[in-house]
């Protein structure tokens, strides 16, 4: 995890002190974060850079346009293109050998030689939470939501942040250009609350998902010879290890933001607490789900509102499908996003139904009950987003309710999974902050008490050192 | 149709949607309402649609940041 390394350490305490001794000026503080931002990026990604310079110019320049146009039929055209410039480097370098295959299984079926070649491209750092923010943008002046971004320094500051350009949060323009045009100045507050978040983050990420993450991988690789309690933690164990890995990612990101005075979109609201599918989602990702519901789902629900609750039920079901697609180039995520969209679906059309229920009984059983629900049937449906393939999927399912030793011993320790749902219990007391453990409000010598804490377990793991690369670096 | 009357069917409309008892203001937004999701608020907007009898456009849509907005949409709408 390049986050904890020694190089990123360092070029983060250089970054930080030369910021906030520069002019207090909007202008000079973008600047040198633009020059941060293509450091971070060169360093990590040096052979991709030119298509970041690629996506960020184009959409900086050509979006422009679809606003100052005045005929709708042509700014739909226009938006149309800019729309396909984005998908196609997308398509290039993440869904080509995907589409390829699902061609040369057509023509097999036809009995026809394959003709398309597999080839071997590495996933551009970023690319699919750089190119949604772009596209967000053209997409948002199209719509006149937004006014056109003049100010270039503040648009690519934004654009190539560094904290969030490999895994976002993903960005909006409205959101976050405001922030880069105004004069950022030093917060011992926020500072002191960023590095809280960064902490919280990496303790998330090494002590915990990455512990979890080893024996995740050894059930999901041999769980055709284990017992049927280890195939259930093991499926618990990646429900939770994805949870505190991505969030984990995400509240340091958020942090570092904070660093340099910038407020990045909230990516997690304690999404287990969720009492439906459709609740977890608001709070699971929703840099992406904001997205997905803004660009996706709302224009294809709008279109289709005659047709009133099928019409919402045939948007959640395309909106998720292609929320699944954006995860991978696999049927895999295809079939996870679309099984969501159907749970979604179901939930609106029996959202009646559901209350005539809840009336019946006392809230807190209800909403306890729904919450358990929602969090097994979650866990379950990951076991798809997990899996290399579909097959491997069902036989999982197959391993699991066809193994016998529901109550014998796993085989290895649980000791970090308990820990973690320990931490989920405090992040219920703690639900209303922005983040599990934000501590502000709290004295001095426990918020120091609590830092030490972190920082001896996280650097005495055994992970710090060897780190897993966040789950999200895939997508 | 005046605004008053388009405020007081549209907040009358709003209530009923979601369920809403607390009072109802211009200002009101999603983020301060638990159930105005993307899923009601298409529900909301049919609604709207039906009762004043316009069809709004999706950029109008779009661009709804409160009940303010709407008011405003609805009445270009009406004049």
């Amino acid at each position: 995890m390049f986050f904890t390394s020694t190089y990123f350490l360092i070029y983060l305490l250089i970054s930080f002190c030369i910021y906030w001794v520069l002019p207090k000026k909007a202008l000079i503080q973008n600047l040198f974060l633009v020059f941060t931002g293509y450091v971070f990026y060169c360093y990590y990604a040096w052979n991709y850079v030119l298509l970041l310079l690629l996506v960020t110019h184009f959409s900086y320049f050509y979006s422009p346009l679809i606003a100052k146009v005045q005929s709708e039929t042509k700014k739909k055209w226009m938006l149309a293109f800019a729309i396909a410039v984005y998908l196609s480097f997308l398509v290039y370098f993440k869904y080509l050998n995907f589409f390829g295959g699902i061609w040369n299984d057509l023509l097999a079926l036809s009995g026809a030689q394959p003709m398309y070649h597999l080839i071997h491209l590495a996933l551009p750092l970023g690319i699919s939470f750089y190119t949604l923010h772009m596209m967000g943008y053209s997409i948002d002046l199209y719509y006149e939501t937004i006014d056109p971004v003049i100010d270039y320094p503040a648009f690519m500051a934004g654009a190539v942040f560094f904290p969030s350009i490999s895994s976002g949060p993903i960005e909006r323009a409205g959101h976050i250009v405001p922030q880069f045009k105004a004069t950022r100045t030093f917060s011992a507050k926020l500072l002191e609350d960023g590095i809280n978040q960064v902490l919280y983050g990496i303790f998330k990420k090494v002590v915990i998902a990455d512990s979890i993450g080893t024996f995740v991988d050894y059930v999901y690789a041999r769980y055709a010879t284990l017992p049927a309690s280890a195939i259930i933690i093991g499926i618990l164990g990646y429900s939770i290890q994805l949870y505190f890995d991505f969030s984990g990612y995400s509240d340091i990101a958020i942090g570092l933001g904070k660093l340099f005075g910038i407020r990045l979109f909230t990516n997690f609201k304690y999404p287990y607490f969720a009492t439906s599918i459709s609740a977890l989602w608001r709070r699971w990702h929703i840099s992406l789900t904001t997205w997905i519901m803004t660009y996706i789902f709302n224009p294809i629900a709008f279109t289709y509102r005659k047709k009133k609750k099928f019409g919402i039920f045939y948007a959640a079901v395309i909106a998720f499908l292609l929320s699944g697609l954006w995860h991978g180039a696999n049927w895999t995520f295809v079939v996870w996003g679309a099984l969501h969209g159907c749970i979604i679906g179901y939930e609106l059309i029996t959202v009646n139904t559901r209350s005539k229920i809840a009336a019946k009984m006392p809230p807190q059983i209800y909403n306890t009950l729904s919450a358990l629900l929602t969090f097994i049937v979650w866990t379950l449906i990951l076991v798809i987003f997990r899996a290399d393939s579909l097959s491997q999927a069902a036989d999982i399912y197959g391993s699991l309710f066809s193994a016998s030793g529901l109550f014998s011993s796993p085989g290895f320790s649980v000791m970090f999974l308990i820990l973690a749902l320990g931490f989920l219990i405090i992040e219920w007391f703690m639900r209303e902050k922005e983040y599990g453990l934000q501590m502000a409000s709290f004295p001095i010598y426990i918020r120091l008490a609590v830092y030490i804490i972190l920082i001896v377990c996280f650097v005495t793991s055994d992970n710090f050192y060897h780190s897993k690369a966040f789950l999200y670096f895939n997508y | 149709m005046e605004e008053t009357e388009i405020r007081s069917l549209l907040f009358e409309i709003f209530r009923n949607t979601f369920d809403y008892t607390l009072p109802v203001t211009d200002d009101l937004s999603a983020e301060k309402v638990e159930k105005w999701t993307s899923f009601t608020h298409t529900v909301f907007i049919v609604e709207i649609e039906a009762r004043f009898g316009i069809t709004l456009s999706l950029r109008e849509v779009a661009r709804f940041r409160n009940l303010g907005d709407i008011v405003i949409a609805i009445k270009k709408h009406k004049e």
